[in-house]
């Protein structure tokens, strides 16, 4: 009788293990909708505190709408969103890079806005990017920023080392060696962290796109072009010279330039935000110019990004309100006068903030000449932009080691490309 | 135990064997199902290949050289971790001052999290702000600044420092156990009889550390054969894929190229080599155990 209890106890015990397993009986649907909402922005300087406001104004004036924020890394956001919509778990607002968004829609990912943007009280005000989103007539995205990458420089740094705006590579040597030598700061910086294969390569398209070239021309590798090499020596020139710090990522770099230690980068507008937040005396001293490389205004990367919506957001008309509230002249005025960056619609600034930030006539000249979406990928290897980037990485983590100078390892790199691109489908 | 008692007995955990089987045995047999296809990331429908994916694989450059920098990464880690944590183990089972102390703190490395170590690391050994470059340089025997993870040469003994720093603990736990079974009469012993200190290390201390021993070269082996999250973060496979080891190549197969069946493909051929190693480690060290004294 004893055992026969037991069994039936422990029967129950195994029933009751099951039951409590089972699924919960859904709660009664909550009128709260959540808006998932991703950004590597959330924790920039200014920026943040920027998307936080617009946020808190969007949820009183959406009560039944909360947005979820989650920050991911810019380095990492490419290949993050590609794998979250890979796995059908898209977010509800998708910010975009400007080269990225022809890739989404060329796969159909992207929710077509024209039924909302062609009544949307700032659909004549959108800035010239604005097309790299529209496709057969239909518009995917709207324009969040252009950021044209500039030269920015530390006057005092220049003044005390008794040079001028460099407006050539030879004139940016010999201003970052005499910035070292009478200041004791690093005179020019650059990514040169090959683990950060990204950054690195981004630092790499700086100096060759502004020199006119590419690692890529008319869909073919171009790793050993002349202007290709001649960009690169100068940069190892840098280097070799301890001009610019080597093995440094971008998150340093753009550290030190902030706390004065460091007097020319080539970087885009946002660095002026994080001096202006960081270091507020410094910022009278910063100023931003084209690029002292061949092209110069013409030749430099526009980086920028979209607003868009993915096709499979069950929120759609949330997200719209989100980007409807955020292009109101409010906000838009608001990036570009506290923030310092071109917003996605035209605004006029103020004439007190033109006198203030003198510098962004400069930087509305080079968004204005730039072709816009010069991206992060070698032009006709977009799809494969990852493994791309990560095959130059590897010939010119030779060069940064030391093992190689810049022209073998460029032919090395175009071989490798070629044997490469050869095993791609058509 | 009766019939009846038996069949209760399966019942009751057939839950838990259910759970820990679907957990343990569906994400491989999903993965090998994987390496069968050609699985673009955002692109057309899965399509079958069959074992075309691991015949590429085969012939592939890239994955040769990954084959042969996880060989070499996993010996040098598992040399480095083992010699470690055995020093460590003989000096936490001796009776030295402090030794509660001495324990918590020769164990901390295993405490941190490894993503918070790697970041340490690699400021430490960073180019041109690393504490390592500055104390070297004030011996005056090292050159100023030295590239440690910008160097093919050099990336790979540092992601093995690094790895060796944060397995030795797990050894030194294992085998300071293993040192504490050890009857302390077999030493007293072999005192009497004259026996050296050396003597008794060779005759007593090694043989009877044999058995933890293999369960710990092989834990050491299979950790630093799949490890990952470490060397991704410490140097991203590079410079110049000199620390690309096969869980790197697959990460970025699948995650950065999007080429998930490849991915998949490689993943299985790793759990192919590791089952090998495992069937002929086993069989070595119970041959072994049965010819010995």
């Amino acid at each position: 009788m004893r055992i026969r209890h037991v069994r039936i106890l422990a029967t129950a015990l195994v029933a009751l293990l099951v039951v409590l397993s089972a699924p919960q009986i859904k709660a009664a649907p909550t009128t709260i909708v959540s808006l998932d909402f991703p950004s590597w922005m959330w924790s920039e300087p200014g920026v943040g505190e920027y998307f936080n406001d617009a946020i808190a104004e969007f949820e009183r004036e959406n009560p039944s709408i909360k947005i979820r924020r989650t920050t991911i890394p810019a380095g990492e956001w490419e290949d993050r969103m590609i794998v979250t919509l890979a796995s059908g778990q898209a977010p509800d607002v998708l910010k975009l890079f400007t080269n990225n968004v022809p890739f989404f829609v060329d796969r159909g990912l992207l929710e077509p806005l024209n039924r909302w943007l062609d009544n949307a009280p700032f659909k004549n005000r959108l800035i010239g990017v604005q097309k790299v989103a529209v496709r057969d007539g239909k518009v995917y995205g709207v324009a969040l920023t252009a950021s044209p990458h500039g030269f920015l420089y530390n006057k005092k740094l220049l003044d005390a080392a008794g040079v001028r705006v460099p407006t050539t590579p030879a004139e940016l040597f010999e201003a970052a060696r005499a910035v070292k030598a009478r200041t004791g700061q690093f005179g020019y910086a650059f990514a040169s962290d090959p683990s950060d294969v990204l950054q690195a390569y981004i630092a790499l398209m700086q100096w060759t796109i502004g020199n006119g070239t590419d690692f890529s021309r008319e869909g073919k590798p171009n790793c050993n072009d002349p202007k290709v090499v001649e960009s690169l020596e100068w940069m190892k020139r840098l280097l070799d010279a301890d001009l610019a710090p080597r093995g440094t990522t971008v998150a340093t770099f753009r550290r030190m330039f902030w706390e004065g230690q460091l007097a020319m980068i080539i970087d885009g507008p946002w660095t002026m935000t994080y001096v202006r937040d960081r270091n507020a005396p410094l910022y009278s001293s910063i100023g931003f110019a084209p690029v002292p490389l061949a092209m110069r205004e013409a030749g430099s990367i526009t980086g920028g990004a979209f607003y868009t919506i993915p096709r499979v957001s069950k929120s759609k008309e949330q997200a719209w309100k989100w980007i409807e509230l955020i292009n109101r002249e409010k906000w838009q005025r608001r990036w570009l006068e506290e923030l310092v960056q071109i917003p996605g619609t035209v605004v006029r600034p103020s004439e007190k903030f033109l006198k203030d930030n003198q510098w962004i006539s400069t930087l509305n000249e080079l968004a204005a000449k730039q072709k816009s979406g010069f991206g992060y990928a070698a032009p006709g290897f977009e799809k494969f932009g990852p493994e791309f980037r990560r095959i130059v990485i590897d010939h010119w983590a030779q060069v940064l080691a030391g093992r190689q100078p810049v022209k073998p390892a460029m032919d090395a790199c175009q071989a490798a490309l070629e044997r490469w691109a050869a095993t791609l489908p058509k | 135990m009766t019939a009846s008692s038996q069949r209760l007995a399966l019942i009751l955990i057939a839950p838990a064997a259910i759970l820990i089987s679907v957990v343990l045995f569906y994400p491989i047999l999903h993965g090998v199902w994987m390496s069968l296809y050609d699985i673009p990331l955002l692109g057309p429908p899965p399509k079958f290949v069959g074992l075309s994916n691991f015949a590429t694989l085969v012939m592939r450059e890239d994955f040769q050289h990954a084959f042969r920098v996880t060989l070499g990464y996993t010996a040098g880690t598992v040399a480095a971790a083992f010699g470690i944590g055995f020093l460590v183990a003989i000096l936490l089972n001796a009776a030295i001052f402090a030794r509660p102390i001495a324990r918590k703190l020769l164990l901390l490395p295993w405490a941190i999290p490894e993503v918070v170590a790697v970041l340490v690391f690699a400021w430490m050994l960073d180019f041109q702000f690393g504490v390592l470059n500055y104390l070297l340089s004030l011996t005056g025997y090292f050159p100023p600044k030295i590239g440690w993870l910008l160097s093919p040469d050099l990336a790979p003994y540092a992601v093995i420092a690094v790895t060796a720093w944060k397995d030795y603990p797990l050894a030194s736990v294992m085998i300071l156990a293993g040192l504490q079974g050890i009857p302390l009469e077999l030493y007293e012993a072999a005192r009497v009889d004259g026996a050296t200190s050396f003597q008794e290390f060779r005759h007593i201390t090694m043989p009877g550390l044999r058995p933890i021993s293999a369960v710990v070269f092989l834990l050491l082996t299979l950790y630093s054969f799949k490890r990952v999250a470490l060397i991704y973060i410490m140097t991203g496979g590079g410079p110049s894929r000199s620390t690309e080891t096969l869980s790197v190549l697959t990460y970025l197969e699948g995650f950065k190229f999007f080429r998930m069946g490849s991915a998949a493909a490689i993943g299985v051929a790793m759990l192919a080599v590791t089952l090998v190693f495992t069937l002929f480690y086993y069989r070595f060290t119970m041959a072994t155990a049965e010819t010995a004294p």
